[in-house]
């Protein structure tokens, strides 16, 4: 029962573009195995997965051969490989098709003709591991829950290949524990589970062979314990971050006293006191649902908070959507024009500023495409130069690397840099990823189920996102 | 969405397809009838088999609004014109409406997408109205995310020209109807759906007991009301 | 003809179907209280232009509109049948009436036609099916061209104008690759 799937120099591109999202890939995945694909851009893990399972053969052209046991996959009809390859794509919401829990996970398996005594088994299965009730309405599930529905769907169609493209949006610590015991479950017992995440110091404690893209090309292909180590290094060296010498903090430029804000009676954030300095560079941390986006939204004025007060020590003669700029986790709510110059100058302060942001964020070259036609990564570059040209004096950044390369996290963080230099541009980031987080630490925070567990600076990185880690004698096995 | 409230209110539902052919024929046959007499014989008896059903609480929420409406319209059609007879032939058909209607506030799309299939529509039709209703509250979501983002902005009414106002609101939308369709597609693919129609349906919709009971009073009404005056004459 | 379209086509329908109600939900309770007769398709009309036009840009067959406005239809049914028997003939005429003009959804001016057309249809249909349902005398009082002209006459300037600004919208997403056809 040896299941084999086998990659041979692989190469794919995408019509609209010119470079080779995979130049020369050639991977031997066995049963058994718990697989994750890193790699620092963000179009090569998905595009990976998606040449396996064969949806984004209409979108480019590729070469070279994927079998399954032997069987060639390249050819195959998307519906025909599913019944082998079972997929969780990104995009959760954008994923269900059905009005309730039960219909959605019966949905795969009614297509591949199981009875309807079989999916009753599978259903009731699925919801214990996953924790969802099947009766429910899946336009009432939270963002956690959705997440763990399609996840559901795909795995009750009980299919020996598993992909999973970042699959840890939205979970909760809970979640993310209960999801990965699942697969690493499913491992044990035969099957192939291949996850394309960022969030290495999450899952892979949880994986069996580590590999990693970087170009197009496999650059690294580790097993367990090495992998976890290799990471573990990383996170140290990247986080390590010399507090650039400057003046005593400036004036305040938001004070939270005692703030509690949510959606419900039950605040997501529970007294809050946090006082914010011109010209401070925060990174904001913790688990999905602890609060940090409701953070964001009640410092940008979304959201009114429920106790407590805000205070704002800005110039107050600005509206405040000029005083505090906020960039989306997805920059597409956010971009509207046709042009990447008519974008960033919608509501710029002046046409001088439209060029030096153009110029800073190295979008000159790309300032007459059309918004819609571009990378995400480089559309979330145009969402926050659009931003920063409104000339505000604090900026809230939500996930800003997520689909980012390294030249292009780069590049935001020298803009920023240079900006904050100039009006002493104050920065709060909300991010999941090491890198950025080590990138923009200055100070961190570190918010636990609503309230601020630790404020302290870059030194608290490590923990942070070791924390998943088993205990140093394990990993140096 | 609005129905989750209605529907509490039938604990035990007619199969949607019978439901939908229920009110189409009610409504025909209803329009049909020439005197007012024998159209509010027919109404009336149409509420009977409705409280007969298991659809009494749903029959009072409706005459509520109905019955009054009905009443203000069938006055007004009389004073203008049509005279008594004319009044009562509209506040009849104006009931009938609403009657009609109550069939249709019971279905369930869930059971109406399940009950096509069965009745062999092919599996994308049925898929397409689940599809359809799913996607409502994503895109009421992406039309709050876009009012945050504008507001975000700096946009509004007051102090945005009109044409960049509107793409703000507009292209978004657009974007996210393309990258769900997209999302959904792919979705469809990925769990082997082919639009075959051999594909097992999880969970059948059954006939009830209910639904001959309503289909035998439904043509018993029918026939009485038709016939009792061709008898009398 | 319905044959001809795929299940991607399929499902963008069946999303952009979704997007006219949201927006009928969103908009249409906001305006309510106006009390402008036919305000209820008066504030959906430019939106429907410009969804419908988008929509039959990147599906350009015959049978693409009539698709999207009978599941808005089929929705609308379990809440208010009547909203399905007019969306259904309004849809089926005024794919008729483009297709007798146009033969097919090639030029771009049978898109704007049909995408224009519909709103102002469901209002006639919805008046034919009043007078029908209501009788003679709601017929008559119905029938009174100093109410139609001017309900009419708006929700098609509202809705040709949605369908215009569509067609740009659509084109300038189609050249930037996004739309794909």
């Amino acid at each position: 029962m040896a299941l084999q799937l086998t990659i041979s120099h692989l190469r794919f591109r995408y019509a609209t573009a010119s470079e080779w999202v995979l130049q020369d890939v050639s991977l031997d995945l066995r049963g058994g195995e718990f697989v994750v694909i890193a790699g620092t851009s963000g179009a090569g893990k998905s595009t990976l997965l998606n040449c396996v399972n064969g949806s984004v053969v209409v979108y480019g052209e590729m070469h070279g051969q994927i079998a399954l046991n032997g069987v060639a996959l390249t050819g195959q009809p998307v519906a025909q490989i599913a019944r082998s390859i079972s997929t969780v794509a990104q995009d959760a919401e954008g994923q269900i098709v059905t009005l309730r829990v039960e219909d959605e996970i019966a949905f795969g398996c009614e297509n591949l003709g199981f009875t309807p005594e079989a999916i009753q088994q599978r259903i009731t299965r699925s919801c214990a591991l996953l924790d969802l009730n099947p009766d429910q309405a899946t336009s009432t599930l939270s963002g956690g829950g959705q997440q763990r529905l399609i996840t559901a769907a795909a795995l009750a169609m009980g299919t020996h290949v598993i992909l999973l493209d970042e699959p840890l949006a939205n979970l909760d610590a809970v979640g993310t524990a209960r999801l990965l015991d699942t697969l690493r479950d499913l491992a044990s017992h035969g099957a192939l589970v291949i996850v394309a995440e960022h969030r290495l110091d999450v899952i892979l404690p949880y994986a069996t062979r580590l590999i990693w893209i970087e170009d197009g090309r496999v650059t690294l292909d580790l097993p367990h314990n090495e992998a976890l180590r290799y990471v573990q290094r990383l996170i140290r060296c990247m986080t390590v971050v010399s507090v650039p010498d400057r003046q005593m903090p400036l004036d305040i430029a938001i004070e939270l006293d005692s703030v509690s804000a949510g959606y419900a009676a039950v605040p997501v954030l529970r007294d809050i006191t946090l006082t914010v300095r011109q010209g401070e560079q925060i990174v904001v941390l913790g688990e999905n649902g602890c609060g940090k986006t409701t953070l964001l939204r009640v410092i940008a004025g979304l959201l009114k908070p429920q106790r407590g007060r805000l205070r704002y020590g800005l110039d107050r003669l600005r509206p405040l959507s000029r005083r505090i700029g906020y960039v989306f986790q997805s920059p597409n709510s956010q971009l509207f024009m046709d042009s990447v110059r008519a974008e960033i100058a919608v509501q710029a302060e002046s046409a001088e500023l439209v060029d030096e942001v153009v110029s800073l964020f190295g979008l000159a070259s790309l300032s007459d495409r059309h918004p819609q036609a571009l990378s995400t990564g480089q559309k979330r570059l145009v969402a926050v130069a659009a931003m920063v040209a409104m000339r505000p004096d604090v900026l809230l950044l939500d996930e800003p690397s997520v689909g980012q390369d390294a030249r292009g996290v780069e590049r935001m963080l020298a803009a920023l840099g240079a900006l904050r230099q100039k009006w002493g541009l104050t920065l709060i980031v909300v991010t999941h990823d090491w890198r950025c987080a080590g990138a923009f630490g200055e100070r961190v925070i570190w918010i636990n189920q609503g309230v601020i567990y630790r404020d302290g600076d870059a030194s608290m990185l490590p923990d942070y996102f070791l924390r998943a880690y088993p205990c140093r004698d394990e990993v140096n096995r | 969405m609005f129905q989750r409230l209605w529907l509490a209110s039938v604990a035990q539902p007619l199969h949607p397809l019978l439901s939908v052919a229920c009110a189409a024929v009610a409504l025909t046959f209803g329009l049909l009838l020439r005197d007012a007499t024998t159209l509010l014989t027919f109404v009336a008896g149409l509420g009977l088999i409705f409280m007969m059903v298991g659809y009494g609480v749903l029959l009072a929420r409706i005459a509520r609004i109905v019955i009054p409406l009905a009443a203000l319209i069938g006055v007004l059609a009389a004073l203008f014109g049509g005279g008594m007879s004319g009044g009562l032939m509209t506040f009849g058909r104006i009931n009938l409406l609403g009657l009609t209607t109550a069939f249709a506030w019971t279905i369930d799309p869930t059971q109406l997408a399940r009950a096509l299939r069965q009745a062999g529509a092919p599996p994308l039709v049925a898929l397409s109205l689940l599809i359809t209703v799913r996607s409502i509250p994503t895109l009421v979501g992406e039309a709050v995310r876009i009012r945050d983002a504008m507001r975000v902005r700096g946009l509004s009414l007051r102090h945005t020209p009109l044409r960049i106002l509107y793409r703000a609101l507009v292209v978004p939308l657009l974007i996210r109807v393309l990258t769900l369709s997209e999302s959904l597609a792919l979705a469809l693919e990925t769990r082997a759906f082919t639009g075959d129609p051999c594909a097992t349906i999880y969970r059948p919709v059954a006939l009830h007991g209910r639904d001959y009971a309503t289909l035998a009073l439904m043509v018993i009404l029918m026939s009485g009301v038709a016939g009792v005056p061709w008898l009398c004459n | 003809m319905i044959a001809r379209l795929t299940l991607r086509d399929v499902v963008f329908l069946a999303v952009v179907a979704a997007c006219l109600l949201a927006v009928s939900f969103l908009v249409v309770p906001l305006v309510i209280s106006l009390p402008i007769p036919g305000i209820r398709s008066l504030a959906p009309s430019p939106f429907y232009g410009l969804l419908l036009a988008v929509a039959l840009l990147k599906v350009r067959q015959p049978g693409t509109l009539f698709v999207v406005v009978s599941l808005v239809g089929l929705v609308l049914l379990m809440m208010a049948w009547v909203m399905f028997a007019v969306n259904v003939i309004a849809g089926a005429l005024a794919e008729l009436i483009v297709l007798a003009v146009f033969r097919s959804y090639q030029r771009n001016e049978a898109v704007l036609l049909a995408a224009g057309l519909y709103m102002p249809l469901t209002v006639l249909v919805s008046l034919g099916i009043g007078a029908v349902v209501g009788g003679p005398t709601i017929a008559q009082f119905l029938m009174n061209p100093w109410l139609i002209v001017p309900v009419l006459g708006a929700t098609a300037l509202l809705s040709f104008i949605g369908a215009w600004a569509g067609l740009r919208l659509g084109q300038e997403l189609r050249v930037a690759g996004v739309l794909r056809a």
